[in-house]
Order: structure tokens, then sequence, then C-alpha cells
């Protein structure tokens, strides 16, 4: 070998090394830092969220996957893996909501390149971070804690998606150095909007605080600040129509609640450190829990009444039955010709070609899929869903479910280990059901208010649709009183002469007891219909999938409720 | 005593009509007895299991060896015999189409399974119609034992492999078939009823001796 091969294989060499151990040492350097759950506290069986704080990212990170085990050898154990784009805020780091099953075993966060290849992962204990039932959220600073087993929040940990504060029983706000921003309450608007409950201390920290979606949602209008003869400095304004006050102080409010969707704002007109421990155990009295907007168990009846297709057992017996007159009429008592032949061909070919015909529109399906949704609407929007799956298929069947965000899979108590898997990419959960399985999903999303309706007069109301499509059954409830109105249609404005309510109790959607009713019954659970005045709409489609290898049938029943303002 | 070869007629015609109508009673059984799906939870075990296509594979056999006989009582033989037993195996499929048009409903996408399930059935069929034909020689044994010895074969070809390779079973073949078998796996089913066909149908040209009737 020459010196100058020599020196021209060491220089590759060289090159070659340089590249890997700069390779290592990128991914060496690649850490992140986790925070599970609000304030790091969590309450399996709710979702949470899970922010990352990344260093030293590498700039094939595109995508986030968090696998969880659950159950143990008793119970069955299963794997949920959820897998998401990364997507990043201004501020460098990630957050995304996943369902938080167990405590036993820890949570396995791993960052992929596109390609799906693991470029750091980190596994995080959970048993320490563990409470038992939702717990009151403190945002900014309190003179004491205002209630027992409370967690205080900086407003920079706020989360900034409203299925985040699935694990919060209340959220409190006080005093903060900036306010929060909009996302964050909208995030916090949209969960009260669900069913959440938010406690808002005024007085002179209201101007850290303001913001347009704040307005929104106090229970005063045109807040002014005042001072009272004491010092303190209380926040007064123009009760809303439905705010209430709980508690007065020398006859001027101190303590109002308004409602806000399916949930509650409290509004204290002074600040939180001009309270002492006795008031705050008074204001703690006056607090709801938030409510969450379950649909199990109406998806699951829905599935349960969900027709099925199949041939008509008559039209086999009657197949049959003309089968075997053929047959005895033309060979029982005959001796064999060559057109005994050509009979049977033809009488048996029509038959076929008749089995064809009927059972072409009757073909059974593997699976059967009712899914569920309640978007509900007031300056903003929401939107709980709920899948509920049955296999009829006697062979285990693949099953796809788009959903609004990655879903919680309610899990049996005991399961074979492996079958309750699921896989949620992208916004599609994949799973395997065996023949006869059952699995429900349920998920949350956001949306924008679609549909409007403000009440214009006494008996007139002013409809604006912007969805894309006509909705055929919708009514207006009017402190408790229905209203029948005509079908919603895709992106118009109308306003409609109220008439005469329905009989007194009953409230019609679509099919007399059918799937709009039991749906609506479940949201009235929750959000208070009977009060104040809403507008409530609905549609039921049917379709069929065919995926790889399962045909499903899809019922979808979508609720809309529209909380309606007054002029 | 040796008759004009025929399809079907007066005199053997039950075996078709059994072949009817008990395949039809099992398409009628396999058919879900729900409307919603909570009837399908609590269904028949008949309704989760390929019902017809199973038994319209035992029919099928057993359609072979009653023409088998029938072809021995009438003394046929040879090439023309085999022809003949084809042909009749080819009616008994003809027959059953409505019925494989109207399961077809019941396991839809499976249109390719259906088509290698009818050519499956058709050899096992003329497999049992050839040996049917070769047990109940005359000259050869008893009618009795003749019977016993294609019946026990019957079974223990459709039954035995179940316990350790249901492939080599016709029922078996019919459920993997179904589940959507490998192509390799599915030439295994097809392999045993082509190879003692091939072998039984070697030895046709010898089959012969007088008919009993």
């Amino acid at each position: 070998m020459t010196r100058r091969r020599r020196r021209i294989l060491l220089a590759v060499s060289l090159a070659l090394a340089g590249l890997v151990a700069g390779h290592a040492a990128v991914r060496a350097a690649t850490t992140f830092e986790v925070v599970v759950g609000l304030g790091g506290h969590v309450v399996p069986g709710r979702l949470a969220p899970i922010r990352l704080t990344l260093t030293g990212l590498p700039g094939d990170a595109a995508r986030l996957r968090v696998l969880q085990d659950v159950g143990n050898a008793w119970r069955g154990e299963t794997t949920m893996s959820f897998e998401v784009p990364l997507v990043l805020s201004d501020a460098g780091d990630c957050e995304e909501v996943f369902p938080l099953y167990d405590v036993a075993l820890p949570l396995r966060i791993e960052l992929l390149s596109a390609n799906g290849r693991v470029l750091a992962q980190k596994e995080v204990e959970l048993r320490s971070k563990k409470e038992d039932e939702p717990f009151p959220v403190g945002v900014g600073a309190f003179p004491t804690p205002f209630a027992d087993g409370s967690v205080l929040l900086s407003p920079a940990e706020l989360p900034r998606d409203w299925s985040a504060y699935a694990a919060a029983e209340s959220v409190w706000i006080g005093r903060t150095r900036e306010g929060l921003d909009a996302d964050r309450w909208d995030a916090l608007a949209r969960w009260v909007l669900s069913g959440g409950t938010l406690v808002v201390f005024t007085g002179g920290d209201f101007f850290l605080l303001d913001a347009p979606r704040l307005r929104d949602l106090l229970p005063i209008e045109n807040p002014i600040l005042t001072e009272r003869e004491d010092g303190t400095r209380a926040l007064t304004g123009d009760l809303r129509g439905d705010a209430a006050v709980l508690l007065s102080k020398e006859g001027v409010p101190w303590l109002i609640a308004g409602r806000y969707g399916g949930g509650s704002v409290l509004f204290v007109s002074t600040e939180a450190f001009s309270l002492d421990r006795e008031e705050f155990a008074e204001i703690r009295g006056h607090v709801p829990p938030a409510r969450a907007l379950s649909l199990v168990e109406a998806t699951s009846d829905l599935l349960d009444r969900q027709p099925i297709d199949h041939p008509d057992a008559w039209a086999a017996v009657l197949l049959v039955g003309l089968a075997v007159i053929a047959l005895l009429s033309l060979v029982a008592r005959r001796e064999w010709r060559p057109s005994m032949g050509l009979a049977l061909l033809g009488v048996f070919g029509l038959l076929a070609l008749s089995s064809h015909l009927y059972t072409a529109s009757r073909v059974v399906n593997d699976l059967y899929h009712t899914e569920t949704r309640v978007s509900v609407y007031g300056s903003l929007g929401i939107s709980v869903s709920c899948s509920a799956l049955f296999s009829s298929s006697w062979q285990p069947a693949e099953a796809e479910v788009r959903l609004d965000s990655a879903p919680f899979e309610l899990l049996p108590r005991s399961f074979e280990s492996g079958s309750c898997d699921l896989s949620y990419v992208d916004g599609t959960a994949q799973m395997k059901l065996a023949p006869g399985d059952r699995r429900f999903l349920t998920a949350l999303g956001a949306a924008s208010a679609v549909l409007q309706a403000r009440l214009t007069g006494d008996a007139e109301v002013h409809l604006a649709s912007r969805l894309p499509r006509r909705i055929p059954d919708a009514l207006l409830l009017v402190d408790g009183e229905a209203f029948l109105l005509p079908a919603l249609e895709p992106r118009e404005e109308a306003t409609v002469y109220l008439g005469s309510p329905l009989p007194s109790g009953r409230v019609h959607l679509g099919v007399e007891g059918g799937p709009l009713e039991r749906l609506l019954a479940a949201a009235a659970r929750t959000l208070p219909l009977d009060q104040g005045a809403w507008l409530i709409a609905g549609e039921v489609t049917e379709m069929r999938r065919v995926g790889d290898g399962a045909r499903t049938k899809v019922r979808q029943v979508s609720l809309y409720v529209v909380e309606v303002g007054r002029d | 005593m040796t008759r004009s070869y025929v399809l079907i007629d007066r005199e053997s015609w039950r075996p078709f009509f059994n072949l009817v109508f008990l395949c039809g009673v099992a398409l009628v059984l396999s058919i879900p007895g729900a409307r919603v799906v909570r009837d399908l939870a609590s269904a028949s075990f008949l309704s989760r299991l390929p019902t017809f296509f199973c038994a319209y594979a035992v029919f099928m056999g057993l359609l072979g060896l009653a023409l088998g006989t029938t072809s021995a009582e009438r003394g046929e033989r040879g090439a023309r015999m085999l022809l003949w037993l084809t042909l009749r195996v080819l009616l008994g499929q003809l027959l059953c189409l409505p019925y494989l048009v109207f399961s077809r409903a019941l396991f839809p996408g499976r249109e390719g399974a259906v088509v290698l399930i009818f050519v499956l059935t058709t050899l096992v069929s003329l497999l049992c119609a050839m040996l049917s034909r070769l047990v109940e020689q005359p000259l050869r044994w008893g009618s009795s034992t003749g019977f016993v010895a294609k019946y026990v074969f019957f079974l223990c070809y459709y039954a035995i492999p179940l316990a350790g390779m249901p492939l080599l079973s016709p029922l078996g073949a019919v459920r993997s078939l179904l589940d959507g078998v490998a192509p390799l796996h599915a030439l295994l089913a097809f392999a045993v009823p082509t190879a003692l066909l091939a072998v039984l149908a070697l030895l046709a040209p010898r089959l012969g001796g007088e008919a009993r009737v």
C-alpha cells in the first residue's frame, strides 16, 4: 500500500469516526423533562396532561409515543399505545393529553423520528402522583390553603387543552402577576362549558386577570372597581339573567354564582388576599364539584338497540322449499332424459340468481359501531363522543375508529391478556375484537360554535347554522318548556316563530323513544337543560364501512346543545 | 346387467334430495335469529360457526358415498364411470348453488374462499364416490363389510385430522379457508383429496365386476 493510499484510508477512517462520535454526542444530549398530571397529580381513570420540556432536540424528532401497561397477572394485562405528532409551543415545550389507567406501572414516553425510530425515551413513575379523587386546583397565589388536598399551579403550568382538567374538582383563580393567556382562558371556559366549576377572585386583582373570555365567563356585566369604607376594593356590576347572589357583605354582593353551559362560575368580588380562612371555608361550602358528561351508558344502550343486517330466515326457508319442490317435481318419478338436466340447470340457476338479488342488500356485518356525540356550544364549543363496538364476527376482527383526541377506553374488571390492547395513531384508534367482544372509547374535543341561537322576543328565535349539512330534528327549551323547530338548513340564518309549547313534560326529538331522545336524556343528567334557554338539535345517520377485512355498520347519533342568548 | 348411464332419475334421486334438504336446514340454522345487537350477544352457538359450509362439506361427502354405491349397483366401470360420477357430483353442486349464493351474504368479502370450498367439496365428494365404488365391489367384500368400511373411512377422514392437523380434514379446511389461510396451507388442504383421487382414478379402469342388481 502506497503512502498516498494510507493517507486517504486514514482520512476516511477519521471522518467516519468523527461522524459516528458526533452522532452519538447528539443522541446523548437529547433529554426531556416530563410533568404528568395537574401539578404532578393524577387521578387514575381520568385524562391527564403530559408536558415535555425538551433539550437537545434532534432535527428528525417528529412524533411522541406514550405507552402504558395496564392490569396484572390476575386481572389480565393490556397495553395502550398513543402516538401523536410532536407539536412544540412557542415556549419550546410540548403538551398533550392522554388517558391514565393505572399507576402501578410506570408510563413510558418515547420521542420518535418520522420513520418511527426511537430517539429518546423515559419512564415516569406514577405511584407518588396518585390522588384517589378529583382535587381543587388553585392558580396563582393565595394567602392560605383554600381547601384540603388542593394543588397550586402557576399560570404557566395550566394546561391549554380543556380535557386536561378532568382530574380537577374545581379551579380557583387567585392573584396572578400577569394573568392568563387567551389559550388558557379558552381551555378553562371550555371546561366550565362541559360541567366544570371555576372560582374567580377579583377585587383589585381583576385588572391583572382581565381578558375578553373572563368577561364572558363572569356572572356580571359592566364590571366596575369600587373601594369600600374598610379600604377593600370590590368589583361590582350588573347581574346577568341567571346569576344568583350567594353571599353578601353589608348589602354588597360578595359571592355570585352564574351558569356557563353545563358548569358554574363563582365570582368573588374581592381579591383572595383580603379573605381569611373562615371566609374561604364559607366560599368552599358553595362550590359544586365539576361534573363530567358521560355517554357510556347511553351509548351502550343504543348499541344494544342497533338494528342488524342479515337475510331473513323465512327467505331461506322459502328457498329450501322451492329447491326441494323443484327437485321432487322434476326427477322423483321420471326417467332420465337430457331435457331433465337442462330443466334442473334452468330452475336452480334461477334460484341462485334470486338468492343473489335478495341477499345483495342484506349482507351481515363483522362489526357494529354506535357513535354518540354531544356538542355543546356557547361562545365556544366542545364535543364529547363515545364509540361502542360489538363484534358479531366468528373470527377476530380489526376495527378502526376516528376520534377527536386520544380516547379513554372503558376496561372490564378482568380481561384476557392482550384482548383490550389499543393503538392510537394520529386520530385513529386501532384494535382487535374477539368474537362477541364489546369495546367502549370516549374522546373529548374542542370546536368552534357552529350553531348559534338568540331569543329575539317572547316568541321568536334567531338561528344561525354554519354546519355543512341539514339537521332534521330541532327544538327549543325555554325554562323547561319545549318548542318544536323546523329542520336547521346548512349555512343558513333564520328567524323562527315559536308557536305553542309541547305538552308539559314532553320533549320530543326525532323518533319517539329513539336514539336522539335517549342521548338527550343522558346529556340532561349533566347539563341543566331545565334552566334557561337551549337549542337542541340532532341527527342520526347510518352507513357501512368496509375496511381491511372487517365490514362495519356504523350508526352515528349526534346531538347539538346550544346555549341560547337573549336580546 | 348393465344399464345406460344416467345423471339422475326416479331410482337415484334420494341422495340428491338428502343433500338439498339437509344443506337447506343447515342454511336456515346458520342465519342469526336476531333483530338488534343485544340479541346477537346471546345468539346461539350455531350462528358463531360456519354451520352451513361445514354441513355442505359433510353432505357432499355423503352424496359421494351414495353415488359410489349406486354406481356399483349399476355396474358402471372404467373411464365412463369416472366421467358420470363427476357429472353427478357437479349436479349435486348445481343443486347447492342457490344456497352457496345465499350464504355469501353471511360471509361477505370471502367470495374467494367460497369458490375454493366449492372446488374442495367437489374433490372430496368425488373421492368418496370413487372409494365407495371401490369398497362396494361385490366380488371383493360383502355388502355390510363394505358399508361399514366406507363410513369408517369417511368418519376418520373428517374427524381424526381435527385433533392434530385440521387442514387435512374437509371440515378443518373449510374453516381455515374462510379464515383466510395462507396459500401454501390452502394447497395442503387440497393435496390429500387430490392425491387419493389420483390413486383411485388410476385404479378406475380396473374397477368393475358383476353388478349386484
